[in-house]
């Protein structure tokens, strides 16, 4: 009875102990968020003062009409934004972001203020420290900042972040560079090893945008080992229609990677020549079925009646596909010829199934 | 001249009223659509100024409203890059002018007295 009683008095002490044990984390716990949300709201609320009272400055930097304006209102200002930059060291990266929404919004003389005050202010060298942190976001702004101040003079500094290995830098640092050199930034395509992306090659494309293209430069990296180094400058010369380089996509045909002869096919199809049925018929024979897919394609959308003993021989192909796009073909580019086909194939019946496939089409 | 500029970006709606405050105008400034149709109705100004894209109406329902209650009231439109769709929308709504961002505060100045002009 005494054990039962002694067993019963240590339980429901040891309970105790724990509840109070746990209850003690739950208090603690509660004080941390509370005590964290107390300070994140802070921080919010003085970055929203802080944002106003940059928006304040930033607005009059824009309106300033001259120099010495702009001069004479920094001169004002300088002191209390120092102030602020020694107290707080988030401040002045806070001060350049919204800087740099005036540049995605204004243009003309405000934009011009705005860099004057960016290299007047110093602020190039937070900037540069930045470029130098450990964390990939950090490096990914410095760049962007340095493109949208249009610092050409820190160029060396961007150009080695163009192969950097860290996607979003080196994404970062091509776009950067081509914004600020135009065409001649495209320079880093000589050396880099690392992939552009296909979401890359789009964004450098609308980077070109209205820029003087040089196509001499092009043929060089179409040479390069990095095949999307080549896929990128096929689209270039598809986007820009760079005739000139004719010649050296035809070259691609045979590439190691499937998707630079993919891209090679398309832009043969967007830029057809007068040599482009017989490359095409020369490539057929070796190509792979998405190839071939692609051949028949432009065929249809190119070809002449000198193609139609090329496009007869593939009827009687081992893929079925082929034969159908070979019979497609045929029909348009000779309308009237097709005919005379149907009539030749009625009797055969490995045919059957294409046909009925064309008169299916031909109902609808 | 009364002008009421509707733009949720802070930086650009100070800009654009320093701007034209600089020209002598009073201006009234919200950052999102639902309070700047309401300020329409409460001052009455002599042009307005909206962005398409803020928060809660968007500048092309500020249009129609202006236009639909027979309001002489010019309305210039400020639409991003890559917008044109939405500035013929616009157009079509009745606004009666509009500027692509980026733009220079001094042509919007301009196209501001134009209007007023007319």
């Amino acid at each position: 009875m005494n054990t039962i009683i002694l067993y019963s008095n240590v339980s429901t002490r040891n309970i105790l102990l724990a509840s109070l044990f746990f209850l003690a984390i739950i208090l603690c716990m509660v004080v941390f968020i509370v005590g964290y949300l107390i300070r994140s709201n802070r921080k919010t609320s003085q970055r929203h003062k802080l944002k106003q009272f940059y928006s304040e400055i930033i607005s009059s930097i824009c309106i300033c009409e001259s120099e010495e304006e702009l001069s004479d209102y920094i001169f004002e200002v300088k002191g209390e934004l120092k102030r602020i930059w020694n107290q707080d060291k988030q401040a002045i990266s806070v001060f350049t972001r919204e800087m740099q929404k005036v540049q995605e919004n204004l243009s003309g003389q405000a934009i011009q203020n705005i860099i004057w005050v960016y290299e007047n202010l110093d602020m190039v060298s937070n900037t540069l420290k930045q470029l130098k942190s450990s964390h990939w976001h950090n490096r990914v702004a410095a760049i962007q900042q340095l493109a949208a101040f249009n610092q050409v003079k820190h160029i060396k500094n961007i150009y080695k972040e163009t192969n950097n290995s860290n996607q979003y830098i080196r994404d970062a640092a091509q776009i950067a560079i081509v914004q600020l050199l135009g065409f001649n930034g495209l320079r880093f395509l000589r050396y880099i090893s690392q992939p552009v992306s296909q979401w890359q090659q789009i964004q450098v494309l609308n980077q070109l945008d209205g820029k003087n293209i040089k196509p001499d430069k092009l043929i060089g990296w179409m040479q390069s080992e990095n095949s999307t180094v080549v896929e990128f400058i096929l689209r270039l010369i598809e986007k820009f229609r760079l005739y000139d380089c004719h010649d050296h996509v035809y070259f691609l045909k045979d590439h190691i990677s499937k998707s630079v002869r993919l891209q090679v096919l398309q832009v043969i199809k967007e830029l057809p020549d007068e040599d482009t049925p017989l490359f095409l018929e020369n490539w057929f024979s070796h190509g792979d079925i998405e190839e071939k897919k692609i051949i028949l394609d432009i065929i249809s959308r190119t070809g002449a009646k000198e193609q139609i003993p090329f496009l007869l021989n593939l009827l009687y192909d081992k893929n079925d596909l082929i034969r159908y796009k070979a019979l497609c073909c045929i029909k348009s580019i000779q309308p009237a010829y097709v005919e005379k086909v149907y009539d030749q194939i009625q009797h055969d019946s490995s045919f059957d199934h294409i046909m009925s496939v064309v008169k299916k089409q031909n109902a609808t | 001249m009364k002008i009421l500029i509707a733009e949720d970006e802070l930086i650009i709606q100070k800009t654009i009223s320093l701007r034209l405050k600089k020209d002598g105008h009073e201006i009234i400034t919200t950052d999102n659509g639902r309070e700047a149709i309401e300020l329409i109705e409460l001052h009455q100004p002599d042009l307005i100024i909206t962005d398409i894209m803020m928060p809660y109406s968007s500048g092309l329902e500020i249009v129609s409203k202006v236009k639909q209650s027979q309001s002489k009231t010019p309305v210039i439109v400020l639409t991003s890059m890559g917008q044109e769709n939405v500035a013929l929308e616009a157009f079509n709504l009745g606004a009666d002018d509009f500027i692509a961002k980026p733009f220079s505060p001094n042509e919007l100045s301009m196209r501001v007295k134009r209007l007023l002009h007319n």
